[in-house]
């Protein structure tokens, strides 16, 4: 274990970056720019560490978009994510190259992923961060994330043992400019995979169909919550999605209604959206929900509630009843249509 | 079968209130057991119907944990353990993971151990693979099914974007997704049996836990602060007049911004 | 007396309130769509345990106290559903049942009732008597080592549904003595029986409540329930339990009824202003709330005689007369504080207003039950 000792052996920034098929994450990217951060303020290296079998190009990408180093383990077996192998690989490298910072995008992988490395290593983790931030005079990691079910927020400091390592929720970090003039170097790490060393066999892999945007990428949305979850006012908000060619998202309760996918909840469990028009309807605007909305560039919100936490996040307000309000936005958007 | 099931008590965070000066008011909260674990519970319930066995249901957590253990008992699990010491007070993720690992390997022969894949307070999702990594136990996480002939065990998997279905021999451990199952409602003859029967409390010294890797001082991550999320008092123009007034007005906006 | 609920008590009703939020729905709409119960409804509540209350364990029951099924039709009450029916006429006959019955009985009716493979029914009302065993016209007519049943039930609940029925008859081997009703169990399957459409009823909608007929239906004499010429006993017995419960489940009615005049109060702004802040609504509150939580303290104080083995007949023709008028009346009041949406079926009210009016005509008359109560007072040194 990591003692205060020898805390100062461990250098550099380090992110996995996690690959489908030889197509990065969108994460990953997102990992590599808050990464880039991070490793400015401390004066290190950005190091990103990639796994997957044929995936050369994508360890080039990387470099593009800010790492500065890229480990490569390949292998035919490595080509689908297994966490034993994984985590292997990734431990024994860091326990000889000493990183200070390890983080990873908190897909579902990255979930998986994290937890198994952490433990090995006998460090700390902080899990779905939503900020993270240099403290450059003790040169700590400070990682910020919601807690006690999104209600509060918490600073996290992993100050006796390395790599201190983090997870950052997709959609959260902007994804960094890529200059594919950058020079970097893809250093390959050897891999000896041994039969008893797999523990999970992958029997089948699927690929699941979206239809269309995923929600996360929508440029309108229009948000359900429970007060507009009646029969009359998810017609109304159908339509009106139609009409502006927005896809729907909203709030938990909704989904537990089955009125609307898990894909596309949107909040602390949900998803994080930035789209360019949000429209929340009949949402409260709790905690759990507004987190995954502050990327929102403008959002008009309708509740029957004038004290409603939503109008909080809001650029135009609307105390009233979706019921009535929506056929009449739906009438005067037609207008301007026709 | 023996099968293992970790939960956890966890403040109901869907009822929380705030006191005038906008600060979480934590007294009084009602627990709960954390919902996914219920769904975790069930699976355990299901394999045991179908191959026999038995189910050992273990929390880690203050005294009042014991009505969550008793609640378990109600569902239908054979014996709960609760753990509960001053020492593993403060833990983190890692220093969870280590006491119940412990706990876990006192109890022995196991073949499976299922836990839901986050708590409801936390979020983290982090101790069900935390647990597989100090156990070495291969982890199937994310499972939205499961299957087992006895000797091995296979689950659905929902890898984000992916759904796979993995395979590993036992023991193993499996974290479940809550569309895993629809938890039963407790049975009434369950019930009855469930407060005929003992809880026993384990510490730190019953599970040969080392010290050194418990509770707060145990915990590689440590907790610098605690604040009230950034509310962005946004100025937000509420629009007033009749319903045809205020679409007008929305309408007018959405047109501006070339939004429609 | 010390009605402080224990914690096996409070867990019951947690696991009822969980059955009412996460299963009763579904059989809602089922009942809405087909008019009846859904064919596995029985399962479903054996699954949760549900049956057998009051019988023992040997018998397939849980061999647990009155107490946790009233706790449990509460939360049921709370529902506004029909699906109670079943559940207590199940629980209440099999209790009968293991009370009356011969061993070989007792061992080859009482575990399908409370494995949920038996619908039970319990039948004395006919076209022409609701409570006098003297103008019974169903008859049970020796015949070797059976009788053969002839006649007609009305109104009798579960009547079309497999299972047992305990049916009071006129029982024709005791003509000219002062007391000649036998309790018949039979098999509601049996050749010879068959039974009418539904009647609708002004409330506990999906109801199967129909007519049964009995045509020279042969039934063996080993399926006499306690002696001949008891039947009217069985009968009272098993009402008096019943009127606890039905009582219970009317609780449940008007607590639901003052929760959502609450909620209604809170969220119909006059004036500017929650209505429920005005003196005029939360006085009509504060008098629903006493009235529901007197009739709850009745039904406790009843059952807790029932299970303490002492007599309830009068006790449970008290909680009646009590918690009738009174739950009707906090039905009526919510409606009054709904406004015209109370008489909207898009809200609950009208239904728990429905629900509540069949208590005073079903399962003993409120007439009845204040001639047992009066009459017991005035005999009473």
């Amino acid at each position: 274990m990591a003692t205060k000792a020898n805390i100062e052996e461990h250098k550099n920034v380090w992110v996995f970056a996690e690959q489908n098929n030889g197509k990065l994450a969108k994460v990953s990217l997102e990992m590599l720019g808050e990464g880039k951060k991070l490793a400015n303020k401390l004066g290190v290296e950005l190091i990103a560490f990639l796994i997957g079998d044929n995936v050369k190009t994508s360890a080039e990408t990387l470099i593009a978009y800010g790492a500065d180093k890229v480990y490569l383990a390949e292998d035919p077996e490595l080509k689908d994510y297994r966490t034993e192998l994984y985590t292997d690989i990734i431990c024994n490298k860091a326990n000889e190259e000493k990183p200070e910072i390890l983080i990873i995008g908190a897909s579902a992988i990255g979930r998986d992923l994290t937890p198994r490395v952490s433990f090995r290593l006998n460090t700390g983790c902080t899990a779905d961060c939503t900020e993270l931030d240099i403290d450059e005079e003790k040169r700590l990691l400070i990682s910020t994330r919601p807690a006690f079910g999104g209600n509060v927020m918490a600073t996290i400091i992993c100050p006796d043992h390395r790599p201190q390592m983090s997870t950052v929720r997709p959609g959260v970090m902007a994804v960094p400019e890529a200059d594919a003039s950058r020079k970097g170097e893809i250093i390959n790490i050897p891999v000896e995979i041994k039969a008893d060393q797999i523990k999970v066999r992958i029997l089948e892999s699927i690929e699941k169909e979206h239809e269309g945007d995923k929600i996360e990428d929508a440029a309108k949305v229009i948000g359900m919550g429970i007060g507009a979850s009646d029969p009359e006012s998810v017609e109304y908000i159908k339509e009106l999605a139609k009409l502006l060619d927005a896809k729907i998202g909203g709030s938990r309760p909704c989904v537990e209604k089955h009125l609307i996918d898990h894909e596309v909840q949107v909040g602390q469990t949900g998803k994080n959206i930035r789209p360019e028009l949000y429209i929340p309807c009949g949402i409260s605007g709790t905690v759990q929900h507004t987190t995954g909305i502050t990327n929102a560039k403008y959002t008009i919100a309708i509740n029957k509630d004038p004290n409603a936490e939503i109008f909080k996040f809001a650029n135009l307000g609307i105390a009233g009843d979706a019921k009535v309000i929506l056929p009449a936005i739906i009438k005067e958007i037609q207008k301007y249509k026709a | 079968m023996k099968i293992i099931v970790t939960i956890k008590q966890v403040p109901n965070v869907t009822k929380v209130k705030w006191d005038a000066d906008g600060s979480l008011i934590r007294a009084g909260l009602p627990t709960i057991i954390n919902p996914v674990d219920k769904h975790a519970l069930e699976a355990a319930l299901q394999l045991k119907e179908k191959h026999g066995g038995e189910i050992i249901v273990i929390s880690m957590g203050p005294g009042q944990v014991k009505s969550a253990l008793r609640e378990a008992l109600c569902m239908g699990a054979d014996e709960v353990i609760q753990l509960t010491d001053r020492k593993f007070a403060g833990a983190d993720t890692w220093a969870t993971s280590y006491a119940l690992g412990c706990a876990i390997q006192k109890i022995g022969d196991y073949d499976l151990i299922i836990s839901g894949v986050e708590a409801m307070d936390g979020n983290t999702a982090q101790v069900g693979p935390q647990l597989a990594e100090y156990l070495k136990l291969p982890l199937l996480s994310y499972a939205l099914g499961i299957e087992s002939d006895g000797k091995t065990i296979q689950i659905q998997q929902k890898l984000g974007d992916v759904e796979r279905k993995i395979e590993a021999d036992l023991p193993a451990l499996i974290t479940v997704e809550k569309e895993i199952n629809d938890y039963r409602v407790t049975p009434m003859d369950k019930i009855l049996e469930a407060f005929e029967k003992e809880i026993p409390v384990w510490e730190a010294a019953d599970v040969d836990a080392d010290l050194v890797h418990l509770g707060l001082k145990g915990s590689p991550t440590k907790l610098r602060k605690v604040f009230s999320p950034k509310i962005e008092k946004g100025k937000v123009q509420m629009l007033e007049g009749t319903p045809e007034e205020i679409a007008r007005q929305v309408a007018d906006k959405l047109n501006e911004k070339f939004l429609i | 007396m010390d009605f402080t609920l224990s914690p096996i008590n409070k867990m019951v009703i947690k696991a009822g309130k969980d059955f009412c939020e996460r299963r009763v729905p579904e059989i809602d709409a089922y009942m809405a769509e087909h008019g009846d119960y859904p064919p596995d409804l029985l399962e479903r509540f054996a699954k949760a345990s549900m049956l057998g209350f009051d019988v023992p364990k040997e018998y397939g029951g849980l061999e647990t106290t009155n107490l946790n099924l009233i706790l449990l039709i509460e939360e049921f009450g709370k529902t506004g559903s029909t699906c109670f029916l079943p559940l207590l006429m199940n629980n209440s006959v099999a209790e009968t049942i293991c009370h009356w019955g011969s061993e070989e009985l007792k061992k080859r009716v009482v575990p399908p009732l409370c494995d949920g493979s038996a619908w039970a029914t319990m039948a004395f009302t006919e076209p022409d008597t609701g409570s006098d065993p003297k103008m019974l016209t169903t008859t049970a007519k020796p015949d070797g080592d059976d009788f053969i049943i002839n006649g007609c039930k009305r109104f009798i609940s579960m009547a079309n549904k497999p299972g047992y029925g305990v049916f009071i008859c006129k029982d024709l081997s005791l003509a000219g003595q002062p007391h000649d009703s036998t309790a018949f169990i039979i098999d509601k399957n049996s050749p010879g029986i068959s039974c009418s459409g539904h009647y609708e009823l002004t409330g506990l909608d999906g109801a199967d409540t129909c007519d049964i007929y009995f045509n020279d239906v042969r039934v063996p004499k080993e399926n006499i329930l306690g002696k001949p010429g008891e039947g009217f006993n069985v009968l009272l017995r098993w009402i008096s339990g019943e009127r606890i419960q039905q009582a219970a489940g009317m609780v449940g009615v008007g607590q639901r009824a003052f929760e959502e005049s609450k909620k209604y109060s809170l969220q119909r702004i006059v004036n500017g202003m929650p209505m429920g802040y005005m003196q005029g609504f939360y006085w009509m509150l504060g008098e629903m709330k006493v009235k529901v939580d007197a009739c709850r303290l009745m039904v406790y104080n009843a059952v807790t005689r029932q299970d303490a083995g002492k007599n309830f007949d009068t006790v449970s023709a008290e909680v009646k007369i009590f918690t009738t008028p009174l739950i009707q009346e906090v039905t009526r009041m919510g409606v009054q504080f709904h406004g015209s949406y109370g008489y909207s079926k898009e809200y609950l009210i009208e239904k728990l207003f429905r629900i509540a009016m069949h208590q005073g005509v079903v399962a003993s008359s409120l007439e009845i039950n204040k001639t047992i109560v009066g009459m017991t007072a005035l005999m009473t040194k």
